[in-house]
């Protein structure tokens, strides 16, 4: 981060203070669009996937004890399974069904690889609360259309928060599985940065390795003093 | 009654994405980071009106897989001599057009005569070039003690030498060392290079690639193995921001290895004729200066070299910019070593490393 404001390039002498890789960040047309991929499959991807995902915890939940075993093992797979298996079978998969690589595929991947995370953030929650308090619900005259938003949502609304934060930032840190389903001119910032190894890695890439990490710092910093807040207040 | 619209807000907007659809013809190019003036492009797209469709690599064997996966049709590639070569032995590549790329005559014939298996230059365009040499720290080198590749094993630096690492690079200047081919595939040769290359590792401080060219000039390590891109990467930074240099870029006489990155057409292309036109643009002699000043390499085109070495500029004097005709000439560069002795040279260097 230091080294971001540094006039050299060299990474091991500093010179004299610079912005000048922060003003390289907004003249270069390729990082930019990077970033805007990255912000739009990150964004789009939690959503899609944590309503996804929040069905499928509905409905693991209802199922019957040994089905629900194999459908949460099967969920288990993509997490355990290394990276670069799923990256190469993602792109293996979209090369047959005919889908042409770029901004979709690298969005229908994304959305794949969070929603087992989601899954995982909002079943045990699920489980735990069991059927009880639903039909305690219906008992004391709700519309089955009103379960989902008067008991679950508001009784898992943590657990989808945890799982959508999940969800997003596995998606700004994925390298391996976009590198290998992306095409037609999209990359994200990870594939990006990897890009310039051959040139040598860019001061512009400290500067926007600082930004990213300085708005996810302060994200999590207004996060955190938020629920400091409630839990004072129970 | 919130999910659904934020459903119908997400499909919608998945739908504006997906639909960005363009009349226009559009060019797919393969290249690596930084390595073109993306105002170029831009200008191409206005000149001729269509769209270009620019994707990244970081290494020449990247190139050639996306090539191959086939997942999408490039129209151009930049990868290095030794995948293209590897590339028209596979049939991969269209032979180019040279009706249309009448800007060809602005290339130095020496870089096709470097590169052995395609001398016509019927498949490839050179694109930029460069040398391996041996950067020094001026404080910390007597420039009396470079003599030739040995100075690596130079016992008074012992510790103050980094190596770079990459199988092709330390096997390479091993053979130098010794006067052999770098491509060499002679047992006896890989022998003595491999007992070589073991002795400098012993010698050596350690092993890294760009990040050398600042380790040195920070003082850490009297000499490096750097490839010239990274010397003139460094004397400019230290011409803007100081003025003074302090460090040195050596190649023996006997010869070093000169790379040379070109511009092919894959066999994927479903625009051959638009590829070429671009092909030809790239070489108009305007265009190439402001290629070189954004890129930084050595250029391969001849007009344009002539107009830097007569320009006031120092940098294009030096011989990180362009070997002298004597050292040029006794170069070579990479040719594809095929499955079997990629595996063997992988091996050799390995074992150099763990010993």
């Amino acid at each position: 981060m230091l080294y971001s404001f540094n006039e050299s390039r060299n990474q091991y002498l500093f010179t004299g203070f610079t912005l000048d890789w922060y003003k390289g960040i907004f003249s270069n047309t390729m990082l930019i669009e990077a970033i805007q991929t990255t912000m739009y499959i990150a964004i789009i991807s939690t959503v899609v996937s944590v309503i996804l995902g929040f069905i499928s915890s509905i409905g693991i939940m209802f199922l019957n004890k040994k089905i629900k075993n194999i459908l949460v093992s099967v969920n288990n797979i993509p997490l355990i399974n290394p990276d670069i298996v799923t990256a190469v079978g993602l792109m293996l998969l979209f090369i047959f069904l005919r889908i042409n690589l770029g901004f979709n595929s690298m969005l229908i991947a994304h959305i794949a690889f969070s929603i087992p995370y989601v899954v995982l953030a909002i079943l045990p929650k699920l489980n735990s609360v069991g059927t009880d308090l639903i039909n305690a619900g219906m008992d004391l005259g709700l519309k089955p259309r009103q379960i989902i938003p008067k008991i679950i949502l508001p009784i898992t609304l943590p657990n989808i928060i945890t799982g959508a934060l999940i969800a997003f930032t596995m998606s700004i840190d994925d390298f391996v599985i976009s590198y290998f389903v992306t095409g037609d001119g999209v990359s994200n910032l990870s594939i990006w940065i990897f890009t310039q190894t051959k040139k040598g890695i860019n001061p512009t890439a400290n500067a926007v390795s600082s930004i990213m990490f300085i708005i996810i710092i302060s994200l999590l910093m207004v996060y955190y003093t938020r629920q400091m807040k409630r839990e004072e207040t129970i | 009654m919130k999910i659904l619209k934020v459903l119908l807000a997400t499909t919608v907007l998945i739908g504006i994405v997906g639909c960005q659809k363009d009349d226009r013809e559009t060019l797919n190019i393969l290249n690596f980071g930084e390595y073109i003036n993306p105002d170029l492009v831009s200008k191409f797209e206005d000149e001729f009106n269509v769209k270009v469709v620019y994707e990244e690599v970081e290494s020449s064997e990247g190139m050639y897989s996306k090539i191959t996966s086939g997942a999408v049709d490039y129209d151009l590639a930049f990868p290095s001599e030794y995948v293209i070569e590897l590339m028209k032995t596979e049939g991969l590549l269209n032979k180019l057009d040279n009706d249309i790329i009448v800007n060809k005559k602005n290339i130095d014939n020496k870089y096709y005569d470097l590169i052995e298996f395609d001398t016509e230059g019927e498949y490839f365009v050179p694109y930029f070039t460069g040398s391996v040499g041996i950067m020094y720290n001026k404080d910390l080198v007597d420039e009396k003690d470079l003599q030739g590749w040995g100075t690596l094993w130079n016992k008074k630096y012992e510790n103050q030498v980094y190596l770079y690492d990459s199988i092709r690079d330390m096997i390479g200047i091993g053979a130098l060392y010794n006067g052999y081919d770098i491509n060499t595939k002679d047992e006896t040769e890989l022998k003595d290079i491999e007992k070589d290359l073991i002795e400098l590792d012993k010698n050596s401080r350690g092993y890294g690639t760009d990040d050398l060219k600042n380790l040195v000039a920070a003082g850490d390590g009297a000499m490096a193995i750097v490839y010239s891109g990274d010397y003139l990467v460094t004397y400019e930074d230290q011409m803007a921001t100081g003025g003074e240099v302090n460090v040195g870029y050596y190649v023996p006489e006997a010869g070093t290895n000169v790379w040379i990155d070109g511009i092919v057409n894959p066999t994927t292309s479903k625009n051959p004729e638009l590829a070429n036109k671009f092909i030809n643009f790239m070489l108009e002699t305007q265009n190439t200066v402001e290629n070189c000043d954004y890129v930084g390499y050595t250029t391969t085109s001849k007009t344009v070299f002539e107009e830097f070495i007569n320009s006031d500029e120092e940098m294009y004097k030096l011989e990180a910019y362009s070997l002298n005709d004597d050292t040029f000439s006794k170069s070579e560069s990479y040719r594809s070593l095929g499955v079997e002795y990629t595996q063997i040279y992988s091996e050799i260097f390995t074992r150099v490393k763990n010993n």
